[in-house]
């Protein structure tokens, strides 16, 4: 029986389709009872090679040539991801890699004697309490619109960020999800954006119609430690 | 470790210096060149050089089949830089693990190949581990990267 599956594989008998789980016939490959389907079984995959093992065209190496001389460039890779959050009326997006959860939202302790409008007060996050920061203030954008008013305070999701040893938490408005991008996708900030918008953000991601304002994470957490002190 | 043919032996590279497998490509052929050198290939935009390893190795050309493939590898060229190298072998099909220990010593090294000399006895037979950053003779690296040269 062994003797003549190796022969078949040299000719390329189809084993498979003869003994093997595509025949109909009752006589079954003993083989079968260890590997269950041919694709697991080395007959198989050595068959497929020896399909291989045949030259090449000359127009499928023409095609590949002419595949590998575009430059890399030209291949848009998805390399770069960010979280899209919303507040307010805006779309923003951090480097995901920043963030470590997002949650509900949570009740904030307000802190005594920090009449900070960026420092909010203290959130529990997993047993552990986080300093969690309004990044509405820090953006300088606009709380409440007519069509949010009062609600506003109350925000969906909260994020929580962390890079070395700083973490902050930050309630947002809504939450779309992690978000990938191609670094040649981003477009420079306008000089028309205002001002303290400006600084916090790098670039530009174009998403469905928006245009989202990546924050500039280094800065972001630079002016954090700063408005602890 | 990926495995591939020259001939009827069988050698590996370790996974982790192959940047990207390519297949049978039409290479521009260097004039004056060493056998071995395969050609020029046009690879995103630079030409980097592809080495015919059954050529350097077996002394015979690699097979115009589907299966032979080209294997860009980084290839170290002074201190921490590398540059793409293209190499050119039969049945480029498979990537096993097999620990770093299992290879030993063969005991014969020969001078004009001291590229090869370790090798492991695996379910594919015996392997022998081809180190790239000895594949190339000082000369041969000289001419193919001469900007690094130094």
């Amino acid at each position: 029986m062994n003797a003549s599956i190796k022969e078949t594989v040299v000719e390329l008998d189809d084993c498979w389709n003869r003994i093997g789980v595509w025949s109909r016939a009752d006589k079954r490959c003993p083989e079968l009872e260890k590997f269950i389907h041919c694709r697991n079984c080395d007959r198989y995959s050595a068959a497929g090679r020896h399909v291989l093992a045949r030259p090449v065209p000359n127009d499928y190496r023409v095609e590949w040539t002419n595949r590998f001389a575009r430059s890399e460039t030209a291949r848009a890779t998805n390399d770069r991801s960010a979280l899209l959050f919303r507040l307010g009326d805006e779309w923003l997006a951090i480097d995901s890699s920043y963030v470590s959860e997002i949650t509900q939202f949570r009740t904030i302790h307000s802190l005594p004697h920090m009449s900070n409008n960026t420092v909010k007060g203290l959130v529990n996050i997993r047993g552990e309490l986080r300093i969690c920061i309004s990044i509405g203030a820090m953006l300088q954008i606009e709380k409440a619109r007519e069509r949010h008013d009062a609600s506003y305070e109350i925000h969906e999701r909260m994020i929580y960020i962390q890079k070395d040893n700083q973490s902050f938490v930050f309630p947002v408005s809504e939450v779309h999800g992690i978000h990938h991008y191609s670094r040649n996708a981003l477009q420079p900030v306008p000089v028309s954006v205002g001002k303290s918008r400006q600084t916090f953000t790098s670039d530009i991601l174009p998403w469905k119609t928006y245009h989202v304002g990546l924050i500039d994470h280094e800065l972001l957490f630079f002016a954090l430690a700063g408005e602890l002190k | 470790m990926l495995l591939f043919n020259l001939g009827n032996s069988r050698y590996a590279i370790p996974a982790r210096a192959v940047v990207e497998i390519a297949p049978l490509v039409r290479l521009e052929a260097i004039a004056m060149a060493p056998v071995y050198i395969a050609g020029l290939f046009n690879y995103r935009g630079r030409h980097v050089p592809v080495i015919d390893l059954c050529r350097l190795i077996e002394g015979k050309r690699c097979e115009d089949s589907f299966t032979s493939r080209v294997m860009m590898v980084e290839y170290p060229v002074s201190g921490d830089r590398t540059r793409v190298l293209g190499l050119l072998a039969e049945r480029v099909t498979e990537t096993v693990s097999i620990d770093d220990a299992a290879f030993a010593d063969t005991g014969v090294t020969v001078d004009d190949a001291p590229f090869l000399g370790q090798a492991a006895l695996t379910e594919y037979g015996l392997v022998q581990k081809v180190s790239v950053e000895n594949l190339l003779a000082d000369s041969v690296r000289a001419l193919l990267f001469p900007q690094e040269a130094g």
